[in-house]
């Protein structure tokens, strides 16, 4: 029976160590190092995300395998320790080629018991902390992406170009020109901003363009010119209706304390449905806190038409007054952001802000601008006062130095007079 | 004589004045600075007279991402990187700098057979000490396996 029963628990217990999930965790994911001379110590976490017991054992693989030492070959956890630091030392890299050289640190949790009862543990899982050593090339050489970011609002897209320095020289200059093309023939082109880069410095290049063209995908084609040498790099894009609009946002027969209906109008605007629109709104009161965070179902939206979402908000303990928010439109792997005011009164609640993000104050002067204009005219005037006050001053003195002259010679002049007179 | 000398210290004062007026209204920075290291990239921001929050990767805020205090609290969310900060009130604040760590993390599921992203970044899956590569998988996102090895997870480019 004591067998039987032995057996049982044994069994509950493999159960229970088959179901539960097992993990690992290790930061950072990389560690991207400047090429320099001489030994460097590094170090990485490891998280034990389950708080449990366990063992870790570590290699190192890849090109700099070689260089890189780890002083621990296999840790202990016990279930107290949610994560540990360990050190590693990347010894002198000498003779590196320019470029980026890679090497793999790999925790891998060991499962337990494997070696107790001779059974072969079939899957097992392993974390990687890289290593990425960057050898300046000779020279100049700078690294170039390309971001485009469609802001249809405004009609506008704008060109981001991040640039990273990975030469041993300073460049000067940085600049490049954007040449827009439609089925290979161009449209436009335009410039951008400039910049100067420091070996290893990271910068960042802009422009904007103002589509006046029809609705479609276009090609950006850069060339970066960095103190002489040119790097081509390109990009496709959309102009135009290609995502969703907020047509309308409201409620019907709102009353403070009742779950307010917020009805959203939204458009596709889009040639292809939306298979899956969820939405979200939060809501912050005048002291910036969030007070409702709330999700709506989930939408299908037909390509080019509108569909009405629909969030519920419990205002039960809600006070009158103006409250932000903000509405988040999930779809296709993309979102929308858009804010809006609220002003919450008994019987209605007004939303502000449609298809725009607010903007701050607006025209209204804020009583810090008042004091700051009133500070400022008085310190014109206190400046100009003491000015004259100065010159004034100085006047003065030059007239009482004057007097005093005259007073002087006239004192002399009598003195002459009277030796004069008294010969 | 005494004129003068009312005259120099009342001017005095009142430069005293301005300059600890305008230090009154200079935006002040709390949280986060000194070239913190975050695990977490939500981040929340601290600091006094400013309304407005410019982030971005680059210390010339070419493309900075503007958090208008009007509109939402004073946090964000960000990806694993470098970030320069700073805020604008009536006077600009200095920047700041802020680095978000990347975290790897794998999770499996011995019962359903599934492995789990964890972790902060997307990760390239790969079996068998990495030598067959298997799929990208993003943060959150479940994969579910169809036969026993060595699962490795690293971070994507």
């Amino acid at each position: 029976m004591n067998k039987i029963l032995r057996i049982l628990f044994f069994a509950f217990i493999l159960i229970l160590f088959v179901q539960n999930a097992s993990a690992i965790g290790i930061t950072p994911g990389r560690n991207s190092i400047d090429y320099s001379s001489g030994e460097k110590d590094y170090s990485f976490s490891i998280l034990n995300t389950e708080n449990k017991a366990m063992r870790v054992a570590f290699s190192v693989g890849g090109e700099l395998s070689r260089y890189i030492k780890i002083t621990n070959e296999i840790q202990e956890f016990k279930p107290d320790e949610s994560s540990k630091t360990f050190r590693y030392v990347i010894g002198d890299m000498i003779g590196l080629s320019p470029g980026l050289h890679k090497a793999n640190i790999i925790a891998l949790e060991l499962p337990d018991g494997n070696n107790e009862d001779g059974t072969v543990i079939k899957t097992s899982i392993s974390v990687v902390h890289q290593v990425y050593v960057f050898v300046p090339y000779p020279g100049k050489y700078v690294d170039v992406g390309l971001d485009i970011v469609n802001k249809e609002e405004q009609n506008l897209v704008l060109f981001y170009i991040p640039l990273i320095s990975r030469g041993e020289e300073r460049v000067e200059k940085v600049s490049a020109v954007i040449n827009i093309y439609k089925n290979y023939e161009k449209i436009t082109s335009f410039e951008t901003t400039s910049t100067s880069l420091n070996p290893s410095q990271k910068g960042e290049l802009s422009a904007s363009w103002s589509p006046e063209v029809v609705s479609g995908e276009y090609i950006a084609v850069t060339e970066v010119n960095y103190d002489g040498e040119i790097v081509k790099i390109e990009k496709k894009f959309n102009v135009g209706n290609e995502s969703l609009g907020i047509l309308s946002i409201g409620t019907n027969d709102f009353h403070l304390g009742d779950i307010a209906r917020i009805r959203i109008l939204v458009q596709n605007k889009m040639n292809d449905d939306v298979a899956e629109l969820k939405s979200n709104m939060k809501i912050y009161d005048s002291g910036l806190s969030k007070i409702a965070d709330f999700n709506s179902e989930s939408y299908e939206i037909p390509a080019l038409s509108n569909k009405e979402v629909l969030l519920y908000w419990d205002t039960g303990g809600l006070e009158k007054g103006d409250y932000s928010s903000e509405l988040k439109l999930n779809y296709n792997d993309k979102f929308l952001n858009k804010n809006f005011k609220i002003r919450v009164n008994d019987n209605s609640m007004t939303f502000t802000g449609v298809g725009f993000v607010i903007k701050s104050g607006g025209s209204r002067i804020s009583i810090t601008t008042f004091l700051f204009a009133v500070v400022g005219i008085l310190v014109l005037f206190n400046i100009a006062w003491f000015i004259l006050w100065m010159k004034k001053k100085s006047l003065k003195k030059i007239k009482k130095t004057k007097v005093k002259a005259k007073i002087s010679s006239g004192r002399a002049g009598v003195i002459v007079y009277n030796k004069k007179s008294k010969q | 004589m005494n004129k003068t000398k009312t005259i120099i210290v009342v001017q005095l004062i009142f430069i005293i004045g301005v300059v600890a007026f305008i230090y009154g209204f200079a935006p002040r920075l709390y949280y986060p600075t000194g070239n913190i290291v975050l695990e977490d990239g939500n981040v929340d921001f601290s600091f006094k007279n400013a309304q407005i929050i410019l982030i971005d990767d680059n210390q010339k805020f070419v493309s900075p991402l503007e958090i208008n205090l009007e509109n939402s609290g004073a946090n964000a969310t960000l990806e694993p990187g470098t970030y320069y900060w700073k805020a604008v009130g009536i006077l600009e604040s200095s920047v700041k700098e802020l680095t978000v760590e990347s975290r790897v993390g794998l999770e499996i599921n011995q019962e359903k057979l599934t492995l789990r992203n964890i972790g902060n970044v997307p990760l390239n899956l790969t079996l068998e000490n990495g030598s067959e590569g298997i799929v990208i998988l993003d943060v959150g996102v479940e994969y579910l396996i169809n036969k026993s090895g060595d699962y490795r997870g690293e971070q994507y480019e």
